[in-house]
C-alpha cells in the first residue's frame, strides 16, 4: 500500500524544513533478499536513487525509533517490508536530519499509530535545526532510575561489551558500547540539570545532540579529550546500528577504547559533581 | 559602468534544466506549482548575489543526473521598487513562524496567498556564513524580469 506523507518543521527562522516522502509496505512470508534488517521482522529498501546512502541512515532510524509502535499496529508476526519510492525536499533550506522525524511520522499514517514526539528547534550558534523524537525503546530504564543507579548499569554493560569483543562478537560489542555511551551521556545531563527542561521535552536521541546539550551547559563543559572519543562514537554509531559498515577488529577495539574513556568521565562526573 | 547600467538591477536564477531555461526565455508558463519548487506561489525564485547561485547549483547538481546551468536576467530597479514587497527577515521572532506557516506551502497551512510580488527570505542550505537570499518574483510581474 502507498502512503503519502509530507513532514513540515517550522521554526523562528525564515526557513523550513519540508519534505514529502511517498513509501509502500507490505507484509512478506519471507525476508526480502535486497533490503537493510531494521529489527529482526522490519527490513527496509528505497527506490529513489537520488538519495545518499548517508542520509538514508536518517529515514531508517526514524523507523527504528518507532519500530515498536508499527509492531504493535501489525501483530500478524511476519516481515514487514518498506520501500521508500520517492523522497521530495525543499532543496534551500534541506537538512538530511529531518528524513529521520519524516519516516517516524511517515509510519505514524501508514500503519495507523499517534505520531510521535518531534522536538525541532532552530540552533542560531550552528545555523541549522537540532531534532530529536522521543524515542520509545530503550527509554523506560533511563527515565526511571537515578543517573547513579544507571551509571551502574553503564558500566556493568561496558564491562560485558569487553567480553564480547574478546569472543570476537565485533558488530554486538561495538553497537552495546554505543548504547551505553549515549546513556551514560544522557546520565551526565541529567545529573547537572540540563535535562529534562520539561518533562513533555524528550531527550536527545543521538549522541551528538547530547554533546553540544553539554557543552552548553554552562558549567563544566566535556574536556577536549573526552569530546574526541564522543565524537568518534557518534560518527560510527548510526553504520553501527545499521550493520551498513560492520568494523574490523582494529576500529572496534578503538571504538571501544573511546567508548571507555567517555564513560568513565562521565562516571567521575556522576560520583563527583555537585548539584 | 554607466548610468543606463547602473539603474538596473542584477540578479542570478538557477534553474534545473534545460526545459525549465528555455520556458523563462519565453513567457515563463507553465509556473511550477509543487510545494517544493514553489512555495510561495506560481512565479520565479532567483538569488541575487551569483556567490549563492553557484553555491545552489552545486548543491543540487549534486542531487540530479540532468546537468543544472544558471542564467541571469535584469529587472529595473523603479520596477522593482513598484512591487508589493516584504522582505521576510524583516517580521519579528515571535511572529514569523506564524506567517510562514500561513503563506508557504512549506509551512503547516492552511495557507493563504500573500498578496506580494516580491518577496526576499534567508535561507538554510550554508552553514557557514551568512545565509544565502531567495527572491521571489510573482508570475504577475514576470514581464518585468528581462533574462538573457
Amino acid at each position: 500500500m502507498v502512503v503519502n506523507c509530507k513532514y513540515r518543521l517550522v521554526g523562528k527562522v525564515s526557513w523550513t524544513i519540508a519534505i514529502n516522502i511517498s513509501a509502500e509496505w507490505n507484509a512478506l512470508t519471507e525476508p526480502p533478499s535486497e533490503a537493510t534488517q531494521l529489527a529482526d521482522w522490519l527490513w527496509f529498501s528505497c527506490a529513489d536513487r537520488t538519495v545518499p546512502v548517508e542520509e538514508l541512515h536518517y529515514f531508517m532510524l526514524g523507523l527504528k525509533v518507532v519500530s515498536e509502535d508499527i509492531e504493535k499496529q501489525e501483530k500478524g508476526g511476519g516481515t514487514i517490508l518498506i520501500r521508500v519510492l520517492d523522497i521530495d525536499f525543499n532543496p534551500t533550506d534541506y537538512q538530511s536530519e529531518g528524513l529521520m522525524p519524516a519516516a517516524a511520522c511517515w509510519a505514524a499514517e501508514a500503519f495507523h499509530f499517534p505520531k510521535p514526539e518531534i522536538i525541532g528547534k532552530y540552533d542560531k550558534e550552528r545555523k541549522r535545526y537540532a531534532i530529536s523524537v522521543k524515542p520509545r525503546t530503550d527509554s523506560l530504564p533511563e527515565e526511571v532510575v537515578s543517573p547513579t543507579e544507571s551509571m551502574k548499569t553503564s558500566l556493568a554493560g561496558l564491562r560485558d561489551a569487553q567480553r564480547l569483543l574478546e569472543q570476537g562478537g565485533l558488530i554486538s560489542a561495538t553497537k552495546g558500547a554505543g548504547k551505553i555511551v549515549r546513556i551514560a551521556l544522557q546520565d551526565v545531563a541529567r545529573k547537572r540539570g540540563d535535562m529534562p527542561l520539561h518533562p513533555d521535552v524528550p531527550l536527545p536521541v543521538s549522541i551528538e545532540d547530547l554533546v553540544i546539550v553539554l557543552g552548553r551547559s554552562g558549567r563544566k563543559a566535556i574536556p577536549l579529550r573526552v569530546n574526541k572519543h564522543a565524537v568518534r562514537i557518534s560518527t560510527w554509531y548510526r553504520d553501527l546500528q545499521f550493520g551498513i559498515r560492520p568494523p574490523n577488529r582494529r576500529e572496534a577495539e578503538e571504538y571501544m577504547h573511546s567508548a571507555t574513556e567517555v564513560v568513565r568521565w562521565a562516571n567521575e562526573v556522576i560520583q563527583h559533581d555537585t548539584v | 559602468m554607466n548610468s543606463k547600467v547602473e539603474k538596473q538591477h542584477k540578479l542570478g536564477s538557477l534553474v534545473q534544466n534545460q526545459e525549465d531555461v528555455s520556458r523563462l526565455w519565453r513567457e515563463g508558463t507553465p509556473f511550477p506549482t509543487v510545494d517544493t519548487r514553489a512555495h510561495f506561489g506560481p512565479g520565479v525564485y532567483a538569488w541575487s548575489r551569483l556567490t549563492d547561485a553557484e553555491e545552489y547549483h552545486t548543491l543540487r547538481q549534486r542531487k540530479v543526473v540532468e546537468a543544472l546551468q544558471i542564467i541571469e536576467f535584469r529587472v529595473w530597479n523603479y520596477c522593482l521598487r513598484r512591487f508589493r514587497q516584504l522582505d521576510v527577515n524583516s517580521i519579528p521572532e515571535p511572529e514569523i513562524d506564524a506567517w510562514i506557516n500561513r503563506h508557504s506551502l512549506l509551512g503547516e497551512g492552511p495557507f493563504e496567498p500573500h498578496g506580494y510580488q516580491y518577496l526576499k527570505r534567508a535561507v538554510g542550505f550554508r552553514e557557514v556564513g551568512d545565509p544565502a537570499v531567495e527572491h521571489y518574483f510573482h508570475s504577475s510581474v514576470f514581464a518585468h524580469l528581462w533574462f538573457y
